[in-house]
């Protein structure tokens, strides 16, 4: 019968990803970061810069340079007196990234749902909830390759 | 009858050896009795390989993060703006910042704000306070760039970046950083996985995760006329 012993090998390579724990997964992540006034009755939004929303989604359209997951959807409405939802849409469709904040706990946010973007996708914001004067919608989340 | 051998085990595709004791049954059967008792010795050839390897890695500090552009108009009042995109100046924080997806480290801040006629500084803020990513420029030299400070920051934190010298009709400047994505233990531990199962494949064994406990099991027989090859003194 034979036997055996913890690998010698294995302990070798252990010590080294031991000692070398940062060696990560991630290549590059895009990061997108929104600062949406909600001044107008529109209900879409862009994924990324300082923009009114729009009620036109054309106009708020971004193309995705590369495939990669969206998730870790973030929200805040502080300020906001009513009840809204943020949802990523692609190519003009809702998808599951989505969270829902109230006047009373203007936060949300989504670490469950992943969304898989291609390259050439529309990305756009769907806010719902309408105008609300002075009211600033902070939306981020990130697209991991 | 039991032998002790000393087995080499340096295989031409691989530089990870160590010293083996072989122990060989009465009978003779070389699948009957062998003990596996290895020293392990990790080989300079195959140590620097894996840590060029794993150094190389894409989110090591000189890899690509999220990056982070700035395009500031300075002809409005104020001394904020956003990390990400184009922006006015701002006298109100709050009308500048941006929340932020994901942790990660900011570092490597550029800025150029040519044509400035003024001395400025620009800064990293998060959740409304001052950070050591700054850096400071001149109408004569209006570019600058911090390389050394790291700024933490976590998902929700607020990022807005701090400029200073005022109004200047015309003037654009541009800032930019990039922000590196915590590394991942869990994810340390794949690529070290990876590498044992990449050795491991090469030895004909199975791998473990790292970190649980090693369950004690016997090693399938193994053709002594196969090992032989493997023996270089007994």
């Amino acid at each position: 019968m034979l036997t055996g012993r913890r690998s010698p090998v294995a302990l070798c390579l252990v010590a080294l990803a031991v000692l070398m724990p940062g060696a990560p997964s991630i290549a590059a992540e895009g990061l997108f970061l929104a600062r949406i006034l909600m001044t107008t009755a529109g209900s879409f939004g862009a994924v990324l810069g300082s923009a009114t929303n729009a009620t036109t989604e054309s106009t708020v359209r971004y193309l995705a340079p590369t495939a990669c997951t969206a998730r870790d959807l973030i929200v805040d409405f502080t300020g906001t007196t009513t009840a809204r939802t943020v949802n990523l849409r692609v190519n003009g469709a809702a998808t599951s990234l989505s969270c829902s904040v109230t006047a009373g706990s203007p936060t949300c946010s989504n670490t469950f749902s992943s969304v898989n973007v291609s390259r050439g996708d529309h990305l756009s914001l769907s806010l719902s909830g309408g105008a609300q004067t002075g009211l600033a919608a902070l939306v981020s989340f990130v697209c991991r390759p | 009858m039991q032998k002790d051998c000393r087995v080499a085990l340096q295989r031409p595709d691989f530089a990870l050896f160590g010293t083996a004791r072989a122990a060989i049954s009465r009978d003779g059967n070389a699948s009957s009795g062998l003990r596996w008792d290895m020293v392990p010795r990790c080989s300079p050839p195959a140590l620097a390989l894996l840590v060029l390897v794993m150094a190389g890695s894409p989110a090591h500090a000189d890899s690509v993060g999220g990056q982070f552009l700035a395009r500031i108009s300075l002809a409005t009042t104020g001394s904020f703006a956003l990390v990400h995109g184009i922006s006015n100046l701002t006298r109100t924080e709050f009308d500048a910042q941006l929340i932020l997806p994901t942790n990660c480290t900011a570092t490597d801040l550029i800025a150029d704000f040519g044509g400035t006629t003024t001395a400025r500084t620009i800064g990293l803020r998060v959740n409304g306070s001052a950070t050591s990513l700054s850096c400071s420029l001149t109408s004569g030299s209006p570019t600058c760039s911090n390389t050394t400070s790291t700024v933490t920051l976590v998902r929700g934190d607020y990022a807005s970046l701090a400029v200073s010298g005022g109004t200047q009709s015309g003037l654009i400047g541009r800032a930019s950083f990039v922000c590196v994505p915590e590394p991942d233990a869990a994810s340390g531990r794949l690529a070290g996985f990876g590498a044992l199962l990449l050795a491991s494949r090469r030895r004909g064994r199975t791998p473990r995760m790292p970190g649980r406990a090693p369950p004690a099991r016997a090693i399938p027989p193994v053709s002594l006329a196969n090992d032989r090859r493997e023996v270089d003194a007994c």
